[in-house]
């Protein structure tokens, strides 16, 4: 250990070591505490409401009159298990629309059966998180259900025709289609290669709902979102800068799309920088020299801008 | 050291006959490829029905696989550096995509797979590459797999302009009799270009996804490669022009259990835990050598961006001996001893003839992460979670070591070589956050939501960088040159901002807890309102110590303590007036007490509204508004003001405001049209007061106002003068796309796409590029695909990539002398600049480029 840097009093690699050793021990002991808690066979499958067996019709009456949608319902992953293997975990069509026998037994009533297309997002909302809410925690209370925006607005459940996720298209298409406002964002010359197809809205942002403002994924270092590809600026650095740690990149970088290099929020550095550096902001370092002699790029010097581990000045 | 040629190969766009060849060989071998899929169409029963993806059914499944084949040929005009910042697309074959399913027929058993895709595309040299693997076996496992490999590129010289005016140079031979001219070289690159691949890998496993215990597992790595340039702070005696070789990966390791104790609850337990290494390396940048010693060892002279070329006070005149005469008569450069060779620099004159800096650096950050959810509770659903961290960055060995000459004084000392080396540095970062949300259905058309987070973070370090060991020539007039062969003096000697052999101490942390508390009601099945209150605290504190307020006037590092408290309102509508109209919108307002940095925000306000109109199935028009407000109208540290430690200077008055509206029509009248419009426009501005440091005239900008006793109101202290630093961009974006399929074999498709930003900026420094406020980028396209054959299809796509700069933008400042405390005044005001005459286009030419490109490609699936 070098002489000063002994940052705890304890070995790191000890203690690294404790904590894993621990953590395993908890891993482990979950199965034991499921086992001993295992009296129900109940699984995390839908939270079904009661109803009376002989309510149900079966897929298979159902599929005599809509046999279009049961024909691309057969590739579906909340049916496909069920066809395969004959897995009753498999969702069918009573599964979602409820009960089918009056609908069936009044000639196709669709007073009679739970239409989700019509229905209020709430509750199409509800009968999805019936299974879902497991994956989708933050849903209720995100700013797409408070919009009514509910699941069948991007999700196709019988027929999609995205690859993935029963989406009703691709990103970043089916986003556009609300965001129009991100279209012409992702369109400006410096941008996010989104419309390339090399970065998802979904890699940023969970529209399911976060804990955090603009459905931004949640993260230990909330800058995460941006330095799980920008790794080199992650830190943590000895001398941050730290507004890029408080308040994030956002304080100089504007994410989606700008006509500015690097997606800088001002159209120069020096300009950039003197918003705060400043005399006149307390808390300022340097103020703007006059003219034309003085005003170096501030990076010329300041090049680890985003945080050094030498240079309290971020010269090195 | 030679060039190593990483930029020369993809800076120089102008086409090459070898560019060209291969661009017709790619043409060529498209054509030869579509020639069969030609013959078949010809032989072919115009009666085939529309194409039908061919599967196949082997042992039980179902397949289906797609390749597109082929390549692109680009031909790029105008500057190419900002064609591979924005575009990058290049000649040359490609697989432009592939694709292949794989699906259990019904009753299938034992198999590994039920499911499988996989997806790849950009494959032979495009900037963005992607591949994706998908497999999954019912309730055993689910596989997800994505790599992604793109190349990172920006030269768009911007931040540091050339600085230099055209002309300038350096004597070659006697000062008032020179032989030849040595230029000095303008920074045509930007000095902090990039041109990086980064490689990045995402896998994940889940176990028994739909079982009461689920394993999930996930592994990570990135790495980032390449070389950029980096200015640096004094190497020697001037600044250097640094190559930097980015060189770093990332692993990030994920273990997870989910239990489902009951079907409405989840308990997770997550351990997550990432390792960083950096071995990034810098060194002179490679065509920076533009002299010789009398040795041949290459040279570098550094200050690459000083206005005034290298002259005589880089050089040590009394070891010039008889090279010297006086100020104005002297020898600096001798001509090469041949052709073609680099100028000979005087053996006393400041270069740097080597340079190395090492930072290998090693972080661990792993977190653990409990969650919950549960909807167990009557009418109540909730989830949260606590979540651990405590990483450790550790740079165990600094190296930087500089050779050369560099000239302290005229008293015949001087710096040979400088090194630093056994520096090292540590630092914690320890993080314990938890979250916690919870919705009650109080009936079925009201719910109360209240959502929590907390964060506190802690981020102790230090560093050292012992003082430079500095082996010196020993005073004595002829001792201060690099050819010295006499005993070098060892001393010391240090770089400012705490880089002088002292261990430093430092710390960030950062305390904050947001709560919102919401309340909605849904009036009807056509309209549902919701309001919510938000509160937020944080405490962000920095330096050693840092208990008290930040003060006015800064040292290295920055120590004190900072608490903002938020509070804000939100409204939210959600209305659907029509079966197919919905109609949403949010409006928040809120303030805080204080903020961290000038641009952060006091008062605030957002609205968005969007909508989205459905009249017929194949008809969708969507709109959608946002403005989002910001201001800062007061001095932002406003503790350090309260408990009398820092002075009030006058108002921030930091504006900036985002507003942008869109519309949005996607017509599809049946399978042969379809039409998608887009127009957008959006005013975005900023704008801060600022101070300038040193005096000047009134005739800067936004002069001062004095006080009856002379005073200024702003910019107390040295900070006399006052200006408003603002950046005002209006834009629009409009794009329009056209397919047309006459017939099912044959598809067309036209579009065009254009964003043009017409604004202004605060433009204090003459020589500041005139950037993009004032420019366009534009990209129309052509594309046609024709399927002769069930299967196969020929695919051809033009692309223009346009993009242009305008002219200046704003009001140009001008100074009248290179004095640090000149005049500065608007360009247009002063006609006899004694400085430096500046075009209207600034000194560099206007970033433009064009580029017309054509794809070809084969498309087979079977």
């Amino acid at each position: 250990m070098v002489a000063g840097r002994n940052l705890t009093g304890c070995g790191y690699a000890e203690e690294y070591m404790k904590r894993f050793l621990v953590w395993a021990a908890a891993i482990l002991l979950v199965p034991g505490l499921a086992y001993a808690a295992g009296g129900s066979k109940q699984t995390a499958t839908a939270k079904a409401p009661v109803h009376n067996a002989a309510d149900y019709v079966g897929s298979e009456t159902c599929a005599t009159c809509h046999a279009d949608v049961a024909q691309k319902f057969e590739s579906n992953p909340h049916s496909k298990m069920a066809l395969i293997h004959g897995n009753p975990q498999g969702q069918t069509c009573e599964s979602c629309h409820g009960p089918g026998r009056a609908h069936v037994e009044s000639g196709g009533d669709v007073s009679k059966i739970l239409q989700l297309s019509k229905a209020p997002t709430k509750v199409v909302d509800a009968t999805c998180l019936t299974c879902h809410a497991g994956a989708h925690p933050n849903f209720d209370r995100s700013p797409h259900a408070r919009a009514g925006v509910s699941c069948i607005s991007c999700h196709s459940v019988h027929s999609s025709t995205a690859e993935t996720k029963l989406l009703k298209a691709s990103q970043p298409k089916l986003c556009y289609q609300c965001h129009a406002d991100q279209k012409a964002q992702f369109n400006m010359p410096i941008h996010h290669k989104v419309n390339e197809g090399l970065v998802k809205c979904s890699d940023c942002h969970d529209v399911h709902g976060t804990f955090l403002a603009n459905n931004l994924k949640s993260t230990e270092d909330q800058n995460q979102v941006c330095t799980k590809c920008h790794t080199d600026v992650r830190g943590p650095f000895v001398f941050e800068h730290a507004p890029v740690r408080a308040e994030g990149c956002v304080t100089c970088h504007t994410p989606h799309g700008s006509q500015n290099p690097r997606l800088l929020n001002m159209p120069s550095i020096a300009t950039l920088c003197n918003q705060c550096h400043s005399p006149l902001s307390a808390g300022g370092v340097h103020g703007l020299d006059p003219g034309s002699t003085t005003v170096t790029p501030c990076i010329t010097c300041h090049t680890m801008i985003h945080g050094s581990n030498n240079s309290q000045a971020f010269i090195r | 050291m030679g060039n190593h040629g990483w930029f020369a190969g993809t800076i120089t766009q102008q086409p090459s006959f070898a560019g060209i060849r291969r661009a017709a060989v790619v043409a060529a071998a498209a054509l030869l490829l579509g020639a069969p899929g030609i013959a078949v169409a010809q032989d072919a029963n115009p009666a085939v029905p529309a194409p039908e993806p061919q599967f196949s059914t082997p042992d039980g499944y179902t397949s289906h696989h797609t390749i597109d084949m082929g390549g692109r040929i680009a031909n790029i005009t105008g500057s190419g550096s900002m064609y591979d910042t924005l575009v990058n697309l290049h000649s040359g074959p490609r697989i432009l995509g592939e694709s292949y399913t794989l699906h259990a027929l019904p009753g299938k058993k034992h198999a590994l797979v039920d499911d499988l895709s996989a997806f790849g595309s950009g494959f032979g040299g495009d900037p963005y590459v992607f591949a994706k693997l998908d497999a999954s076996k019912s309730k055993y496992y689910e596989f997800y797999g994505l790599f992604r490999r793109d190349r990172l590129y920006s030269d768009y010289d911007l931040l540091g302009n050339p600085n230099i005016p055209y002309g300038q140079s350096i004597p070659i031979g006697p000062s008032n009799a020179p032989s030849a001219k040595l230029a000095w070289p303008q920074v045509n690159q930007s000095p902090v270009m990039f041109n990086i691949v980064r490689r990045m890998t995402d896998t994940s496993l889940t176990l028994a996804p739909f079982a009461k215990l689920t394993y999930r597992f996930g592994y990570s790595h990135s790495t980032m490669e390449g070389p950029t340039l980096s200015p640096s702070y004094t190497i020697l005696k001037y600044n250097a022009l640094l190559e930097q070789y980015e060189r770093n990966g990332s692993d990030d390791y994920l273990g997870a259990v989910d239990w489902k104790p009951r079907a409405d609850t989840k308990i997770t337990f997550e351990m997550q835990a990432n390792h960083y290494k950096s071995d990034t390396f810098f060194q002179l940048n490679p065509n920076g050598f533009t002299v010789q010693e009398a040795d041949g060892t290459p040279a570098y002279l550094g200050n690459f961006t000083s206005f005034v070329p290298y002259g005589i006070s880089a050089c040590n005149t009394t070891s010039m001996g008889g090279a010297y005469t006086n100020s104005s008569t002297y020898t600096m450069l001798t001509p090469a001893n041949q052709p073609g060779g680099l100028p000979i620099i005087n053996p006393a004159c400041a270069v740097v003839t080597s340079y190395t800096r090492t930072l290998p650096t090693r972080i661990w950050t792993p977190t653990e992460t409990l969650r919950f959810q549960s909807g167990a509770i009557r009418n109540i659903t909730m989830n949260g979670n606590i979540h651990y961290t405590r990483g450790r960055s550790d740079l165990d060995h600094y190296y930087e070591d500089a050779r050369g000459l560099s000239t302290l004084n005229t008293n015949g000392t001087a710096n040979r070589a400088v090194l630093w080396t056994g520096g090292n540095a540590t630092v914690q970062h320890t993080v314990i956050g938890a979250d916690f949300g919870m919705v009650w259905h109080a009936t079925s058309a009201v719910s109360i939501a209240d959502q929590a987070t907390y964060s506190s973070t802690h981020e102790p370090g230090n560093s050292i960088i012992p003082p430079q060991t500095a082996l010196a020539d020993p005073a004595g007039a002829g001792n201060g040159t690099i050819n010295y062969t006499g005993t070098l003096v060892t001393g010391t000697a240090s770089l400012p901002h705490g880089i002088n052999g002292v261990r430093v101490y430092n710390y960030y942390g950062q305390e904050y807890l947001i709560n919102n508390l919401t309340g909605s009601w849904d009036v009807s099945p056509r309209a549902q309102f919701a309001l919510t209150y938000r509160y937020s605290n944080r405490n962000i504190g920095q330096g050693i110590p840092h208990q008290g307020p930040i003060p006015d006037v800064l040292g290295d590092p920055v120590n004190g303590t900072i608490t903002i408290n938020e509070n804000a309102g939100v409204f939210n509508a959600a209305l659907h007036p029509a079966q197919h109209w919905d109609l949403n919108g949010t409006a928040e307002i809120g303030y805080a007490d204080n903020a961290f940095t000038a641009v952060g925000q006091r008062q605030f306000r957002t609205f968005r509204v969007h909508t989205l109109y459905r009249p017929k199935t194949w008809a969708t028009i969507s709109g959608s508004f946002s403005d989002r407000e910001r201001h800062n109208n007061t001095n932002n540290n406003a503790d350090a003001i309260a408990s009398g430690d820092a002075n009030y200077n006058g108002p921030i008055n930091h504006v900036d405001h985002s507003r942008i509206g869109s519309i949005g029509v996607v017509l599809a009248p049946n399978e042969h049209y379809s039409v998608d419009v887009n127009y957008s426009y959006s005013d975005v501005y900023a704008a801060t007061n600022i101070c300038f440091s040193n005096g000047a005239t009134a005739t800067a900008p936004g002069a001062a106002t004095l006080t009856s006793s002379g005073t200024p109101y702003l910019c107390s202290g040295n900070a006399t003068w006052f200006g408003r630093d603002f950046m005002d961009a209006p834009t629009q974006f409009a794009m329009i796309g056209l397919s047309y399929t006459p017939v099912a074999k044959a598809r067309l498709g036209a579009g065009y796409t254009i964003s043009a930003v017409n604004g202004s900026r605060f433009f204090n420094d003459a020589r500041d590029v005139n950037g993009s406020m004032v420019s366009a980028y534009q990209s129309p396209y052509l594309n046609f695909a024709y399927t002769f054959h069930p299967g196969l299809s020929w695919k051809a796509e033009y692309n223009y990539y346009g993009y242009g700069e305008g002219g200046p933008s704003g009001a140009a400042m001008c100074s009248t002398t290179t004095s640090a405390t000149a005049s500065v005044v608007p360009c247009s005001n002063f006609p006899g600049l004694t400085a430096v005459t500046v075009s209207p286009a600034g000194f560099t030419a206007p970033r433009n480029f064009h580029a017309n490109n054509v794809t070809i490609s084969m498309h087979y699936e079977f």
